[in-house]
């Protein structure tokens, strides 16, 4: 009597029903795959110009993604939607910070939906992620942020240009600044990463260079450095003339107000990357960062007529001020509607597209931009800043002009400490 | 009786038949899906059938041992940097790298499972994750080996041969029937493991450690053959992932990655090997699908998550258990 519901004999012809509508379902899922089946997408000729983009929509790094995409929209809107003659179409998709994701996303953005080429990318780890991708597969990557040192030297390819600026770029020539007006001895702090060591590099090179002398380094934990007493502590004991420091987001928040707290603001002078104090984080650092100097490509009061313009429409059309990284996007944009309009629309061939990058120039908010051809990477001018009191609101305003910087292309201005 | 017995054996053969026919039908669809579908369909397969390998390794541990590991990124992580480091240094010969990665994620497995399988329960989900994150770390920090934050790129893809003779898996179609090849080896050696005496008696300790101990078994030695086992494939499977992105990043180490595999067989169901396939096809398609229509894609998939969890713990494989238990009550009731 128990074996009977083993033994069922009229059972099999329901399981096999099931299995019959079970492929019946699978084969009419996996039509429309067999339809569309073709070679790998190219570049088309006609039709609306298809630019995908790969950014951080979620995570830690949204508001960057968000900047990049707004101030791209808003070129692109300027120039009516349109260059080379072909209307100009957006996909965005999200890397998060993942470079797996961010592969897939990649692979979805040229191989499914067939886009012409791709911009964006704020990570490092994500962009040297996806470098043998688009390097195989000969596909155009315009980099609107991530600053990877690497993808402009030794990892270099005639696929990937960026418009915002490599690692070494902003801490370089602030180094021989710092040696020649502030002091000889100077302390690094950097995160415990990969940029963090970038920062160390290229500061020290110009800096020893010009006379003077690294007396300390550390390393803090990233991405959260914790309670920063014990780096306060290590940075007064050393007495340095002044102290140079990289920090992002959360850390430089962190960093700032504990420099002030443990009174060493005012007694030895900070200075950094100009990232620690963007227009991001200011708000939240408060008067902790007055006097903080730092090099950058850009800041929001940089007077020249484009700058006011970009600034003032960007205000209007999000609420917020501009920032960084929303100037490194409008300049992207900008940079993919003149080499459209150079080839004529016509984006078959990627190697004609590359070949007219080199010749692009423009104003930028940034000041002039323009392409260093060895390094695939801005030739520009880096401002040295200090944060004060504008009409009651922190900003940076500049104290000089640096000078014209292109990355050299390789690693013989760094130096290691 | 006899005749019930001679008809329910006939019936089992007929269903053996039929899984062997069902299988090769599977095998035959996986051999011409390249040649019908498009390149990033393909991409996809060959991502599924990594995810499929690291997802079937942990459900050695979490389904029919019940070792409930958080950390099992960090096998899928040191394959990883194992075959990143040995390729960029040596060579991408995989007859070289895949018994680098193999003996290496043994020994991590074995060194590793030695402290961990001491404890128990919510202790040894602590002490793996504790683990994992220890390699996540090390990846972070020592730049010089790891490439820090930026990982490991330009890892070629693999090659196979001796001297003269020798075979590049360059195009994505040879790297998918390698991929192919390893899974349908995995698929086929763990079946043969759970379906083992040996197989038992882990699915022995799943429900009763101590009856185990007290039949006479050193569940420790079985446990921890368990572990290297999973340890094993999972870093076989980060292997083959960073031969296909040709990258090895410090993500495949974190956390993150052994909630996402766990999550592939709590969808997919655990203890049936099957499952953890479908569950990985299902975790990493999906997102795939919704981020284009929805930048709130990661809400979706936690509410799919939830419900999953809610109504259907046993996953895929039990919502289709329970499926055809109600298609065949329904024709008993009809007799």
């Amino acid at each position: 009597m128990g074996d009977k519901k083993t033994v069922r004999p009229s059972g099999m012809s329901r399981r096999q029903f099931l299995r019959t509508a079970g492929i019946v379902v699978g084969a009419t899922a996996a039509a429309p795959l067999l339809s569309a089946c073709g070679p790998l997408a190219g570049g088309r000729a006609t039709g609306p110009v298809k630019i995908g983009l790969l950014l951080p929509y979620s995570d830690i790094y949204a508001v960057l993604g968000e900047s990049i995409t707004a101030a791209m929209e808003m070129y692109f809107e300027e120039v009516g939607n349109e260059a080379g003659g072909r209307t100009i179409e957006l996909i965005k998709e999200d890397t998060e910070i993942k470079p797996d994701v961010a592969q897939q996303k990649a692979r979805k953005l040229v191989e499914q939906d067939e886009v012409d080429l791709v911009a964006g990318v704020v990570s490092s780890g994500v962009l040297l992620a996806l470098r043998d991708y688009f390097d195989a597969n000969k596909k155009l990557l315009i980099c609107a942020n991530a600053g990877a040192n690497p993808i402009s030297r030794d990892r270099k390819t005639p696929y990937i240009w960026r418009t915002s600026f490599s690692n070494w770029q902003p801490n370089w020539p602030v180094g021989k600044w710092a040696a020649e007006n502030v002091g000889k001895r100077a302390f690094i702090s950097v995160p415990d990463y990969a940029a963090g060591e970038n920062t160390i590099t290229s500061f020290a090179h110009s800096f020893v260079n010009a006379g003077g002398e690294i007396i300390g380094v550390q390393r803090t934990p990233f991405p959260n450095m914790g309670d920063p007493a014990p780096f306060m502590a290590e940075i007064a004991d050393a007495e340095p003339d002044l102290v140079y420091a990289f920090y992002s987001g959360g850390a430089a928040v962190t960093f700032v107000k504990a420099y002030a707290d443990f009174g060493l603001a005012g007694n030895i002078p900070l200075l950094s990357s100009g990232f620690m104090v963007e227009e991001d984080v200011l708000p939240a650092q408060g008067e902790a960062a007055l006097g903080v100097r730092s090099g950058l490509h850009w800041a929001l009061l940089l007077d020249n007529p484009v700058n006011q313009a970009f600034t003032a429409a960007y205000k209007e059309r999000t609420g917020r001020d501009a920032n960084v990284f929303a100037v490194q996007g409008y300049d992207t944009a900008r940079v993919i509607v003149e080499m459209l309009n150079r080839v004529e629309g016509d984006t078959t061939d990627v190697d004609k597209m590359v070949e007219v990058l080199p010749d692009i120039q423009f104003d930028s908010p940034r000041g002039p931009f323009r392409f260093d051809a060895k390094s695939q990477n801005p030739s520009q001018h880096i401002y040295l800043r200090e944060v004060r009191e504008v009409d009651g609101v922190l900003h940076n305003v500049i104290i000089e002009d640096l000078g014209e910087i292109a990355d050299p292309g390789d690693n013989s201005k760094d130096l290691e400490v | 009786m006899a005749a019930i017995t001679s008809r329910l054996a006939r019936a089992r053969v007929r269903l053996a038949r039929r899984r062997t026919w069902w299988l090769a039908g599977l095998v035959l669809v996986a051999l011409v899906y390249p040649y019908v579908v498009r390149p990033y369909q393909l991409s996809l397969a060959i991502e599924v059938l990594i995810f499929a390998i690291f997802a079937m390794s942990l459900d050695i541990l979490l389904g029919y041992t019940g070792l409930v590991s958080f950390g099992h990124a960090a096998f899928f992580g040191l394959g990883a940097y194992l075959v990143a480091y040995t390729t960029l240094g040596v060579t991408n010969n995989l007859l070289v790298t895949l018994p680098v990665v193999v003996a290496g994620t043994a020994l991590a497995a074995l060194v590793a499972g030695f402290f961990a399988i001491r404890t128990s329960g919510i202790y040894f989900l602590m002490v793996t994750l504790a683990f994992a994150q220890m390699l996540f770390s090390i990846a972070i920090r020592w730049s010089s080996v790891t490439g820090g934050s930026d990982g490991l790129s330009g890892v070629a893809r693999p090659a196979i041969g001796l001297g003269p003779l020798s075979y590049t898996f360059d195009s994505r179609t040879s790297f998918y029937y390698l991929v192919l090849a390893f899974f349908i080896f995995s698929w086929w050696f763990l079946r043969r493991v759970v379906d083992s005496p040996f197989g038992w008696a882990l699915r022995g300790i799943r429900e009763n450690e101590q009856r185990m101990l007290a039949l006479g078994y050193n569940t420790f030695r079985y446990k921890m053959a368990a572990f290297v086992i999973a340890g094993v494939f999972a870093g076989v499977a980060g292997m083959l992932l960073t031969q296909f992105f040709r990258h090895a990043a410090p993500e495949n180490l974190y956390w993150t990655t052994s909630g996402q595999v766990m999550i592939m067989l709590i969808v997919g169901g655990t203890g049936t090997l099957t499952g953890p396939v479908l569950g990985a096809a299902v975790i990493r398609l999906l997102p795939n699908y919704l981020s284009t229509y929805t930048d709130r894609w990661q809400t979706v998939l936690g509410l799919t998550f939830i419900l999953f969890v809610l109504f259907a713990p046993r996953g895929i494989m039990g919502l289709w258990e329970r499926f055809r238990q109600r298609g065949e009550n329904r024709e008993h009731s009809a007799d």
